[in-house]
């Protein structure tokens, strides 16, 4: 979609034929197929392209949605081919096809009716932060994201902690429901547009300008891909991911520290945020005010991280290779020797969680160590 | 596509032995194994045609799991074809006869770094980047630097001989192998001898270097690796003339030097790669020479090296363009950088010894030049491996606009490398020097090796009776292959 049809194609010739990015694939390393690679995506949708493969083929949704979408293979190509978004339009013309994995359609179905994708019914944040409500005369709005909402409210309590302690007044959605980034994912871009233009409503209505993200890949989606999608948020609004916030705050001395942390410390970079938006130093100063030098980097840092399993999607539609991911991340950090990964992102909080044995690390996300330290 | 009961019955039998994840058959996952980096397959996928596809493709865990499937394709006469990084471009992991293709990137252990004996023992499906990086983690290297290197695999390495930019100090992957574990075509699984010098007798684990998957499956190697240098250095000098170039590179070599690497650019090439790395013109034959190792030594070879090329009348460049060269060394195989379709070009590298190399260069260039005038085919050549009795000639020749029907653009690209090949055996030279031969150059093979072809298909025959091994591939008989 976000290609003219010469960068499309141009694209597509570049990767079907061409070998330099296939270690650079997670998914590929822990099957092992070629299938899984750049390149064997880039043969699959020349096929398609060329009518030697039919959409209707066995095996074709399958290679498109078995995608990390993590963006490393354009990071490390020196040709600068955006692999993602290629395979993104493959999806594209997956799903209007009627052929996306059952898993796929199931998901947006529950962000659509249930406003988030594991389908579950909510209780609203007050039933997971006692006493929480909305604020008279907000300053901010606070996106927590589905993932703390249904599986990391830890996050949330931190999170209010921190903002009632700085005594900033905030607002929220009530019930606050996903973004939608799945949309874009998944390759469903009608519902991209049409469930974006609803969400870009309900946080106009806050009538508050600055809206603090705490999911990375909400936070890629309200910043560059509402836009694209038709359904932008409301002129002079400022998307802030809360790592830049607190950072600011820091550097203002209104943040202020009270302990440190006295063991080693690693940091693990959402894709959405290190490599897709540049937020790669302010959870880094963060972490050094709180943990100094015994703040370690993993081998694979900033834009060149590793994902941690939840990459496009494949969580819903491939479990397995999911946490596998997750386990080599994890054991990236062990290397280092970390007693804790700190990350700035419920869902990669909640990927690394995963794959953790019982007392070897323990995964962070950066609000939570920081209201434990003011 | 209706599948046969047969089908059915044989993935039955696979699903066996390497369980239902391990086993792939669907439309779409059998056309990304169909192809791979040889021009002419790539021409005929680009031009909408079906290739040739494989019935199944499977992902061994074990070398216990690699015998029970080749001794399961011998009961049913399906042909296997084995896949590591599917680099190759002469079509060696193509399967040119359905059957299964058996792709070895699940075996990908690292089993022992030996760092008493500077080995490493991995399965032979590890890809080769990973295992460069392991290695690092121990202040060790392998110093094996293809182009394919991210892709690759180590048994692929050592199956097609392949070469590094470093290979004339570090070997070629073929001189790097202690030891293997094979599984020869029949199901038996061997170990070969554990060290590779020895006084007893001809030794059968040189069958299986080289063999392109025709001989058996590679799954496990025991490798020489070396120490991470202290220090690794490139200068460049530019020559007058080609002659000038090769004469310094043998007296280099003939004195026992040990560069890491010398390249040295013929004129077209040199105008092309000074102006891409440096962004200046330059007219000559230039070279870059590569040392390593600890400083004391570098410094002694290095001025060797350098009172060799002044001694030749070399402009002495510095060592920008050296260190240039090396940080970008695989960016030029990056798309849009490397030779792409639509235009025809094919790596007709050879090898020769030192007195006859100048004669053979142009020979070939005649052959490229001449041959194919009317098409306007253009040749380069660099030479980029270099012996203590020769050097390798990396030579390419290019067609701009190659004909848009693909059997056309077949016909064409088979008939120039047949013609520059026989150039290069009747000069002294080999079919390929290490890019290997796969299907795209096997009937030239008996031309090579005259009366001793007999021997290799007698060994052929012996190991791999009812011929399922790559069938296709090196010039070897193929059988009839059950269809599934």
């Amino acid at each position: 979609m976000f290609f003219t049809r010469e960068e499309r194609l141009e694209t597509l010739r570049a990767c079907r034929d061409c070998p330099m990015c296939h270690h650079t694939d997670a998914i590929a390393w822990v099957t092992g197929k070629e299938t899984n690679t750049p390149r064997g995506r880039g043969m699959a949708l020349w096929g398609l392209e060329k009518g030697i493969l039919s959409w209707d083929d066995d095996g074709v949704s399958d290679i498109l949605y078995k995608s990390l979408l993590d963006g490393l293979a354009q990071e490390w190509c020196d040709g600068n081919y955006d692999h993602d978004e290629l395979v993104i339009d493959g999806r594209n013309r997956t799903l209007e096809r009627g052929k996306a994995p059952l898993e796929v359609v199931q998901v947006l179905k529950n962000i659509r009716e249930k406003g988030n994708p594991y389908g579950l019914k909510e209780g609203g944040i007050e039933t997971l932060v006692k006493g929480c409500r909305v604020e008279k005369d907000p300053e901010v709005i606070l996106f927590f994201g589905s993932s703390a909402r249904i599986h990391r409210p830890e996050i949330i309590v931190a999170v209010i902690k921190i903002m009632s302690f700085l005594k900033i007044p905030f607002t929220f959605l009530d019930p606050e429901v996903d973004s939608g980034f799945l949309f874009y994912q998944f390759g469903d871009f009608k519902g991209a547009a049409d469930y974006g233009k609803w969400v870009a409503g309900m946080i106009r209505r806050l009538e508050t300008s600055k809206l603090i993200v705490l999911s990375a890949s909400d936070y890629r989606m309200f910043t560059t891909r509402y836009s694209r999608f038709g359904s932008p948020l409301p002129k002079g609004m400022n998307v802030i991911h809360i790592t830049e916030f607190l950072n600011q705050l820091l550097k203002d001395k209104r943040l202020i520290f009270q302990k440190t942390i006295k063991e080693k410390v690693t940091y693990h970079d959402p894709c959405h945020l290190g490599r897709f938006t540049d937020v790669v130093e302010p959870p880094r100063e963060l972490i050094n005010a709180i943990a100094g030098p015994y703040f370690i980097e993993m081998e694979w840092n900033r834009k060149r991280a590793h994902c941690c399993g939840g990459g496009g999607g494949i969580s819903f539609t491939f479990p397995e290779i999911s946490e596998k991911i997750s386990r080599i991340r994890v054991e990236e950090a062990l290397r280092e020797e970390a007693k804790i990964l700190v990350t700035s992102c419920p869902d990669c909080k909640q990927m690394l969680n995963r794959a953790i044995q019982p007392g070897e690390i323990e995964i962070k996300d950066i609000s939570e160590i920081i209201a434990d330290v003011i | 596509m209706e599948k046969s009961l047969l089908h059915e019955m044989v993935k039955e039998e696979i699903q066996d032995i390497v369980g239902r994840d391990d086993i792939d058959f669907k439309e779409a996952d059998k056309f990304c194994y169909a192809s791979d980096f040889s021009w002419v397959h790539r021409v005929w996928v680009d031009r909408g045609l079906r290739p040739m596809m494989p019935d199944f493709i499977v992902f061994p865990e074990s070398t216990e799991e690699v015998s029970r499937i080749l001794k399961m394709a011998n009961r049913h006469k399906i042909s296997v074809t084995p896949y590591g990084g599917g680099t190759n471009p002469n079509g060696g992991t193509v399967p040119l006869y359905g059957g299964i293709v058996m792709d070895l990137k699940k075996m990908k252990r690292i089993i022992r770094i030996d760092e008493t004996s500077l080995t490493v023992t991995a399965q032979a499906g590890i890809n080769g980047q990973m295992l460069e990086w392991e290695l690092n983690r121990h202040g060790l290297t392998l110093a094996h630097y293809p182009a394919s290197e991210y892709c690759a695999t180590l048994g692929g390495y050592v199956s097609t001989r392949g070469s590094g930019t470093l290979s004339t100090k570090y070997g070629k992957a073929e001189e790097m192998v202690l030891s293997m574990e094979v599984v020869l075509p029949t199901g038996q699984i061997i170990r070969t001898l554990p060290v590779p010098n020895h006084a007893t007798g001809p030794d059968v684990f040189h069958l299986f270097i080289g063999a392109e998957g025709t001989f058996g499956v590679i799954t496990e190697l025991t490798m020489r690796i070396d120490p991470i240098p202290e220090v690794r250095e490139f200068y460049g000098y530019l020559f007058e003339s080609l002659e000038d170039g090769i004469e310094a590179g043998r007296r280099i070599m003939t004195k026992r030097i040990r560069p890491c690497a010398i390249r040295l650019y013929d004129a077209p090439s040199t105008i092309k790669f000074v102006k891409k790395v440096l962004g200046i013109d330059a007219i000559g034959s230039f070279m870059v020479v590569g040392i390593d190792g600890e400083r004391s030594m570098v410094e002694v070879e290095k001025n060797e090296i350098k009172k060799i090329c002044l001694e030749l009348k070399a402009k002495n460049m510095g060592r920008e363009p050296g260190e240039v060269w090396w940080k970008d060394r695989y960016k030029f195989y990056f798309p849009p950088f490397i030779p792409n379709l639509p235009t025809m070009f094919g790596t007709v590298d050879s090898i020769v010894t030192y007195d006859r190399i100048i004669d053979f260069y142009k020979a070939k260039k005649k052959a490229i030049e001449e041959g194919y005038k009317d098409w306007g085919a253009t040749y380069t050549a660099h030479f980029s491996h270099w012996f203590p009795w020769g050097t390798m000639i990396y030579d390419r020749f290019f067609i701009e606009k190659p004909p848009q029907d693909a059997r056309e653009a077949v016909e064409l690209y088979n008939k120039i490398w047949a013609d520059s090949v026989r150039v290069s055996i009747k000069n002294g030279g080999v079919i390929n020097e290490h890019h290997g031969i796969g299907c795209k150059l096997g009937y030239l093979m008996p031309e090579q090796y005259g009366p001793t072809w007999n021997v290799l298909t007698g060994i052929k025959n012996l190991l791999d009776p009812n011929r399922i091994m790559n069938p296709g591939k090196l010039g070897f008989e193929v059988s009839e292959y059950t269809k599934v």
